[in-house]
């Protein structure tokens, strides 16, 4: 009898039951609502939930699934983590050495249309305008460290990880804050799927107070056809300029203009099936689960945090103003026949915020189909973005 | 500008030797988006003069090869659908007729490609075929219990 009930003693002591800090519990209420927002509110269910169970899981105390130590240094010990780590420690690998932001990319270049951006390449300046939303929050972030106080201070690099939200691209955001800042990357991953999630929420009240109505009403001519052979020539064409100029871009506009050549070679059909669903679908869940494991308690639960959801929050709405703003420079310059509200499409997150310039776009104008158009901006968003994401990486690292 | 790329440069070496926070060196700050935004917009405009460059040599390319297959065939069209029109025409189908050659017309031009009018029927309201209700009720009759 004594035998049982110390053992039920022992059991006791070593579950989580008794090992819980509050800190935890916050994190697990936190969880909580994450996958509530995922699953009841469709808030990019496809990441948020596998982020939401991560953040579950790595705050169970003696789970030992990840080990949030092993990665903070600058050469990681991969022979202790696979002697020791759990199995979202091994799982985190594919995050630390950059392999699962790219294969997502690759899956995104099979399912993206360049057409319209081909069709319009003045689109680019579009999709460029909107990241200048990136570079203001990382002077914002910066401009903190004159309040001298120390919780809300950011390190350059951590500066520059925070700004990459407002290129709205959630792979990118892992990609950089996974070199610079690697402490922040569960308080990033999930502003940034958060924001993108919003886009529908954040953008129509900036695009209507920085236009007017006769600008909103504008109709754009049809695109011209684009052929097969410059649908193949592009993606070449962007990825031995862009990794030139800027190597470190090369991971990402790499994998993208891969994935864009498989579709549109037409030869390798069954390459781009698996690239857009099952290599898809199981990097998601090994990227959203290792991302979320990243969240620990020490590391959420801070001012930073809030400060970081703040920041994104500023980095997407600049995105969206300053691609708003070079539109109407486009409107101008034009003589009136591009429309601005397909500038706050340069923000990446495709295809929502293009479905947005088309919603907002009809509210002024019925009959107005700004939808193809707006397609054009961006998916230059997603090589803007990814473009700037080397650049801070090639200053900063 | 110049000397925003000297800051740049000299900044980053520094870099590489300690880390860095925002008020150790602002000029580096302001140095990084500064840079940052104008090396996006110029390999993007570099994106773009490259795309309007490979639309004109393609369009050039193509434009000589079909140049001759589309005088024939349009003439060949022209004969075909003022023909069709003789035969087939009759009281208030005129503007139906007009109204779907302008249609294909449009499409014509938007795909590059000539499509030839060979025949308009009027169909009949939707009425399923007896094959057609056999093998609905073979299908449902799995349902039947």
């Amino acid at each position: 009898m004594q035998i049982f009930l110390d053992t039920l003693v022992d059991l006791w002591k070593a579950s989580a039951f008794s090992n819980t800090s509050p800190q935890q519990f916050i994190m697990l209420l936190i969880s909580l609502v994450l996958m509530y927002l995922a699953i009841a509110r469709g808030y990019e269910p496809l990441l948020l939930l596998p982020i939401a169970f991560g953040m579950a899981l790595t705050n169970i105390p003696g789970a030992n699934m990840f080990h949030p130590e092993f990665f903070l240094t600058t050469n990681v010990d991969y022979g202790e983590v696979l002697h020791n780590g759990g199995l979202l420690d091994i799982l985190y690998l594919g995050v630390k050495l950059q392999i699962f932001p790219p294969l997502i990319f690759l899956g995104i270049g099979c399912m993206t249309d360049f057409g319209p951006l081909i069709a319009n390449p003045k689109s680019f300046l579009l999709g460029a305008a909107a990241q200048a939303g990136i570079f203001l929050t990382f002077l914002g972030a910066c401009l903190l460290g004159f309040t001298g106080i120390e919780e809300i201070t950011f390190t350059l690099k951590q500066a520059a990880s925070i700004a990459i939200i407002g290129g709205a691209d959630g792979p990118t955001s892992i990609f950089l804050t996974s070199k610079l800042a690697p402490e922040l990357l569960g308080s990033i991953a999930i502003a940034a799927y958060s924001y993108m999630a919003l886009v529908p929420v954040i953008q129509p009240p900036i695009m209507r107070a920085l236009t007017t109505k006769k600008e909103r009403a504008v109709k754009m001519g049809q695109l011209r056809t684009v052929s097969k052979r410059e649908r193949i020539i592009f993606p070449i064409a962007v990825t031995v300029i862009v990794s030139f100029i800027v190597p470190d871009a090369t991971p990402l506009v790499g994998l993208l203009m891969l994935g864009n050549l498989f579709k549109e070679s037409g030869v390798v059909d069954r390459l781009v099936k698996t690239a857009q669903n099952e290599l898809m679908n199981i990097v998601t869940i090994f990227l959203g689960i290792t991302v979320g494991a990243t969240a620990t308690a020490a590391n959420f639960l801070s001012v930073k945090t809030l400060l970081i959801m703040a920041l994104g929050l500023i980095a997407f709405s600049a995105g969206t103003a300053a691609g708003v703003l070079f539109g109407k420079i486009m409107y101008k310059t034009s003589g009136g026949t591009v429309n601005p509200l397909i500038g706050s499409a340069g923000v990446s997150a495709v295809p929502m915020a293009a479905r947005v310039s088309q919603k907002v776009g009809q509210e002024s104008n019925p009959s107005n189909f700004l939808l193809m158009h707006a397609m054009g901006p961006n998916v230059a968003g997603v090589i803007g973005s990814a473009v700037a994401a080397g650049v801070l990486l090639n200053i900063l690292r | 500008m110049f000397y925003i790329g000297l800051k740049l440069l000299t900044a980053t070496e520094a870099l590489k030797t300690k880390p860095v926070n925002p008020q150790d060196d602002w000029g580096l700050v302001f140095a990084t988006v500064v840079t940052g935004i104008i090396v996006v917009f110029i390999i993007l405009i570099l994106l773009i003069f490259i795309l309007v460059l490979m639309g004109k040599l393609i369009a050039k390319g193509d434009k000589t090869t079909e140049v001759i297959a589309e005088k024939k065939e349009s003439e060949a069209v022209a004969v075909r659908t003022v023909d069709f029109m003789k035969e087939q025409v009759t009281g208030g189908e005129h503007e139906i007729i007009a109204v779907i050659s302008a249609a294909i017309a449009a499409i014509s031009e938007n795909e590059g490609k000539n499509y030839n009018i060979t025949n308009i029927k009027k169909k009949e309201p939707a009425v399923r075929s007896n094959w057609a209700k056999a093998g609905i009720s073979e299908s449902m009759n799995s349902f039947v219990r």
